[in-house]
């Protein structure tokens, strides 16, 4: 094949895409040099996967073009975009549990022998062929349930290797990794890499993008900002590229209301998961957590709720001990939980608005009866003031869109009148205006002297939002940063690791 | 968050149990010490129990039921579900009764054969077409087949007494035609599944439907053969059920429906696809086989036979966590 | 209201008209279309069938499975299986006629429900507790069910000839009383579904336990409650059936298992939890009846009705399903 130009394996020339009232991607141009590895950096909603998923033939772009070993295309499809080596690793494994490693490798494609049947020993023959040339040392043999998420991973890479593959997309591997990723994992890449494979790399872990990339794009508000040699750049660079130079010094206000009294979330410990996190919440404060996820963030505030199992903590509100047993339990102490992952663990999408907002409430109170009007009424009242775009409260919860839906699941909280509050990534997947709103809610919230804990991967919400802000690495609360050290900068610089 | 939550709690529970207790969650030797139990104990009671002549009645008395069961454990691990098993051997009963009857057994085999061909099709057709749970489409063809037994049979029986009786006989005198078709069968779809494409993949399409799709394997295609060739050993089911008792009835293949679901399940074919082999399928089907014979044998009031096995299919599933669903 | 119709209309065009059309052309629909087209087809041959005592010919014999139907719902609605219904309505129908002759028709009917809620609560117990499919669980505790009533009964019918007939009977001469129960049955459980906290909850929890878990609502606690609930109900719907047929025998109960999953999953029921209606489950039962009902005056050979009613599962859930992809 004829690769034309500096060994441009694949590029992108002012590539557009549009979603209602956002523009995902403006003009970016992007490029690929047969093996090396090209980072893609950006905060959440750069327009990261918007790219890859056009490079992957899943999405199609509003303009712009791609060209693909100096043939264009005005977009792809997923089977044109493999037939020219592309594949895309996502973060999430597809493999079927309980059949072998060498199985899965060859899915599609089952290995027979001379009389037609299906044929393990050949199956795991060239998946070992196919493990030595990548200098992979697993036994395909074993099932995959029995394997380290670090070596499903591998797993997969491996998966997608063929004569064929000319460019692998990896959507941020090592995201719910914590171990062997040096020693397993990158060795793959770089094998990889040795055999002519180039490499499109997403992370949020900047350490990973230093030690693997040869090239870094810095990717905000679906603009590409830069594109760096890793060797001529530094972390502080690639910081200050991703937040932008307005800062997020935005202009909103935060809650400056005290009030008396404070919660205090007490030595919450799980062995392998969160080690000792104690921290204090005062009346009328948002506290934030930052971290990366798979940083034990989740996992902390299922325990505060009672959700997970711990092996110690407590929970103590004004001196009393309040740790809740369970959820139920946490309800009637007041306590509420926004959990993350709405369509999962709060709607019950082919409910109504109403039954949505109004279930804590209702098993809240006492008596077998429901009060229809009374239920109706509030239902409105609150769904008025949170401005749900609906026909009516008896839609569908499903019909809705991300954002009304999350409004929906406040609603909830709400009209329980929770006094503590958690909010676990409370404006995931919602457009900038319901943000705004969501934001103001949580803020009229904390005047009101409620008590507020706030998890966040999108640091400038966290920066902009909180009075302190804890950062959580690897199940451990590293950093308490009080008032004036509320930064993006420094959310990232220790959500990372940065010692700098 | 969801994920990482039963994560985390199936890692601990992975920490908390030993590996010597890991091998009693494994169906098969949870079914073996049933076995072995219930041997010991019977024979105890009567001597009797251990002849290679009870043997052979226990395997004779589950060789139709076990058929059946192979038949469903494709659909099974597929992740699918069929109720129209009953209901298709009741039909194709009386489709071959007839047909043997009135053309000759040849032809009424080879007739029936094709007809579960045809059935299976239609089946998988519909479960692979229509957006409903494949439990409701396989009740409402349930439904047709049944009917139309009752309508090719008038409601009646079908006497073939005297044409076809092969599966009356034994070989040598001591094994039954039936139980050689129920381990030829067990044989076959042992290399089936562990040496042939076709059997890898319907693990993989019951295991992870989502992964196969993204492998490119076909997996409506696949499902559609899956009930084909169920199907397909419902009706050798049903020629060696007329041809042992010589009468069809059209509600002759009902009661295997049940039955083999029990079986399947108490053998570890997992409900929801992905898991399952030839080996657990054969001690499930046997674990039944040996309960109704230990019964008669010990004399036991044979109104304790339901209890008892509602109370095996409990053990089985509650025990060791199998034929729980994904969901 | 107008103000948020018009902006949603803005935001996306198509919405409103969606949600109008999909109001309109759901399974209810679908199931009040099919009975139209029959009742037009079967009043051209017939014109009795168009008549106020047909149509309390058509109620009063789906006056039992109607009943059955709202039980085996309740607990699709949580996300679980009912398979114990044949069974339990088998032992508290025995039950029923074994206590009203001797000791009168208060005591049979309380000991048939008292059963009922009993085997309710044990089924429910076992399945919030047993880490397994409900499907397979219930199976399993219908055996040991059956086993239970076989055990007590020795097989035996038990005969209340004579005793309270009223189900037999007509108010004025008219409305039969099976209509009675059964509106009166729907009507508690629509009461029930829309005014109650407990009606509430099996519906949020059915459509997505977790997040019930997490909004408080006590999932196990319900869930067994519902089980009891459905329980009640199989013992009313065998009380009205021995009080018709003044006989029960074991086994009496087994087709109204799967009848009663097919017309609550015709009604919009669904598998997997979290909808249904009375009015759905209504219609579905109704359909079934209209046309068994127009077959009978149609003078159509019996055996052709269950493959009619498979049919028509079959065309109501591809028309819905086709439709919910249009939308």
């Amino acid at each position: 094949m004829e690769i034309p130009h500096d060994n441009l394996v694949l590029q992108t020339k002012k590539i557009i895409k549009n979603y209602p009232g956002v523009r995902a991607l403006n003009d970016v141009d992007f490029d690929l040099k047969e093996g090396e590895v090209h980072c893609l950096v950006g905060k959440n909603g750069a327009g990261k996967s918007t790219l890859i998923e056009i490079l992957a033939g899943s999405i199609k772009p509003d303009g712009g073009i791609i060209e693909v070993f100096g043939e264009d295309y005005n977009q792809l499809n997923p089977t044109k975009s493999i037939a020219l080596g592309i594949e895309t690793i996502h973060q999430e494994n597809f493999l079927a549990q309980d059949m072998t490693v060498a199985e899965n490798i060859f899915l599609g494609n089952l290995k027979k022998n001379k009389a037609g049947f299906f044929s393990m020993r050949k199956c795991i023959k060239d998946a070992k062929e196919i493990f030595s040339s990548l200098d992979v040392s697993i036994n395909p043999s074993v099932l995959v349930s029995t394997l380290t998420p670090v070596e499903k991973k591998v797993i997969s890479i491996a998966k997608a290797f063929s004569e064929n593959l000319k460019v692998l997309i990896l959507d941020e591997p090592t995201a719910a990794l914590d171990e062997e990723v040096e020693n397993k994992l990158f060795k793959t890449v770089k094998n990889l890499l040795s055999k002519g494979i180039s490499i499109i790399y997403i992370s949020h872990n900047l350490d990973e993008i230093f030690l693997l990339g040869d090239r870094v794009t810095v990717l905000r508000d679906g603009k590409k900002i830069a594109t760096h040699f890793i060797k001529e750049v530094d972390e502080k660079k690639l910081i200050s590229d991703m937040i932008g130079e307005e800062k997020a010094e935005m202009t909103r206000e935060k809650s400056t209301a005290i009030f008396e009294g404070e919660l205090e979330v007490k030595n919450y410990s799980r062995r392998g998961v969160i080690k000792d996190v104690s921290f204090k919440v005062k009346r009328g404060e948002i506290f934030g957590i930052g971290g990366l996820v798979g940083s034990g963030r989740t996992e902390l505030v299922s325990m505060v709720f009672g959700i997970d199992k711990k092996d110690s903590g407590k929970l103590i509100l004004n001196g009393k001990d309040i740790t809740p047993k369970n959820p139920v339990d946490a309800i009637n102490k007041g306590l509420g939980f926004l959990a993350e992952d709405r369509k999962t663990n709060s709607l019950m999408l082919y409910r109504p608005i109403y039954e949505n907002i109004s279930v804590v409430d209702l098993i809240k109170r006492s008596g077998a009866f429901l009060k229809l009007q009374k239920e109706r009424k509030s239902v409105q009242d609150i769904s008025d003031k949170l401005n749900i775009v609906a026909p009516s409260i008896n839609q569908l919860v499903v019909k809705l869109s991300g954002g009304n839906q999350q409004k929906v699941v406040f609603g909830k909280w709400l009209i329980a009148n929770s006094d503590i509050l958690i909010l676990d990534e409370p404006t995931v997947g919602i457009d900038i205006g319901a943000k705004e709103e969501i934001y103001s809610l949580i803020n009229g919230l904390a005047k009101q002297g409620k008590i507020i804990i706030m998890i966040s991967s999108d640091t400038p919400e966290l920066a902009s939002m909180c009075n302190r802000v804890g950062v959580m690495r690897a199940g451990k609360m590293i950093k308490i940063l009080e008032k004036d050290e509320v930064s993006e900068e420094n959310i990232l610089k220790y959500s990372i690791g940065s010692q700098s | 968050m969801n994920n990482n939550i039963q994560n985390n709690i199936a890692a601990d529970a992975g920490t908390g149990t030993s590996r010597a207790a890991d091998i009693f969650k494994k169906q098969e030797v949870f079914l073996a010490i049933v076995i072995v139990v219930l041997g010991v104990i019977v024979s105890i009671v009567n001597p009797l129990f251990l002849s290679l002549q009870n043997f052979f009645n226990i395997v004779l008395a589950v060789s139709i039921t076990g058929v059946a069961t192979i038949g469903l454990s494709l659909v099974f691990i597929s992740g699918e579900f069929d109720l129209t098993l009953g209901a298709m051997m009741s039909l194709q009963c009386i489709l071959f009764a007839t047909f043997a009857t009135k053309i000759n057994p040849a032809v009424g085999i080879i007739l029936t054969l094709l007809f579960g061909l045809v059935f299976g099709a239609v089946n998988g057709f519909f479960v692979t077409r229509i957006r409903a749970h494949s439990f409701i489409i396989t009740l409402a063809l349930l439904s047709v087949y049944s009917g139309l037994a009752l309508v090719i049979s008038k409601g009646n029986w079908v006497s073939m007494v005297g044409t076809f009786m092969v599966f009356k006989n034994k070989i040598f005198n001591i094994i039954p035609n039936p139980a050689i078709v129920f381990v030829i069968a067990l044989i076959i779809f042992a290399v089936v599944y562990r040496y042939t494409n076709f059997g890898r993949i319907l693990y993989a399409i019951g295991g992870n439907p989502q992964a196969a799709y993204l492998s490119g394997l076909k997996v409506k295609n696949y499902k559609i053969l899956a009930f084909t060739i169920a199907a397909v050993l419902y009706s050798v089911a049903s020629i060696v059920l007329v041809s042992m008792l010589g009468t069809a009835q059209p509600t002759s293949g009902d009661v295997y429906m049940l039955e083999a679901f029990a079986a399947a399940v108490v053998g570890g074919i997992m409900m929801g696809g992905g898991k399952g082999n030839m080996l657990g399928l054969f001690l499930g089907v046997i674990v039944f086989g040996l309960i109704n014979n230990a019964l008669i044998i010990m004399n036991v009031d044979p109104f304790w036979r339901d209890v008892v096995v509602g109370a095996i299919i409990l053990a089985a599933v509650g025990v060791s966590g199998f034929g729980a669903s994904r969901k | 209201m107008s103000d948020k119709e018009q902006y949603a209309s803005a935001v996306n065009p198509n919405l409103t008209r969606a949600s109008k059309m999909s109001r309109f052309l759901n399974q209810k629909t679908v199931l009040i279309f099919i009975m139209i087209v029959i009742s037009i087809a079967v009043t051209v041959t017939n014109q009795n069938f168009i008549s106020l005592k047909n149509l309390f010919n058509i109620l009063s014999a789906v006056s039992v499975v109607g009943i059955t139907t709202v039980g085996a719902s309740m607990v699709l609605i949580t996300g679980e299986f009912d398979m114990t219904l044949g069974p339990v309505f088998s032992v508290t129908a025995w039950l029923m006629a074994l206590f009203t002759p001797t000791y009168g028709a208060a005591l049979g009917i309380t000991a048939a429900i008292a059963a009922g809620i009993i085997f309710g609560i044990i089924t429910g117990l076992v399945v919030v507790n047993v880490k397994a499919n409900s499907f397979i669980v219930t199976l399993a505790l219908g055996s040991v069910y059956t086993g239970v009533g076989l055990l007590l009964n020795r097989g035996a019918y038990s005969s209340m000839s004579g005793f309270f007939t009223i189900f037999k009977e007509k108010i004025f001469g008219v409305i039969p009383y099976s209509i009675i129960a059964l509106l009166l049955v729907l009507l508690i459980a629509a009461l029930l579904f829309k005014f109650t906290k407990f009606g509430r909850s099996i519906f949020l929890l059915g459509s997505n336990q977790h997040a019930a878990y997490l909004s408080g609502i006590k999932v196990k606690f319900n869930k067994v409650m519902v089980f009891a609930v459905a329980g009640i109900l199989y013992g009313i719907a065998s009380i009205v059936l021995v009080s018709q047929i003044s006989v029960a025998m074991n086994y009496i109960g087994v087709p109204y298992t799967l009848a009663s999953l097919a017309a609550a999953v015709l009604g919009g029921v669904v598998l997997g939890g979290g909808k249904g209606d009375v009015l759905g489950i209504f219609l579905g039962v109704l359909l079934f009846g209209l046309v068994t009902n127009a077959m009978i005056l149609m003078q159509i050979d019996p055996y052709w009705r269950e493959i009619v009613n498979g049919a028509i599962i079959l065309i109501a859930l591809s028309v819905t399903g086709y439709l919910e992809s249009k939308e």
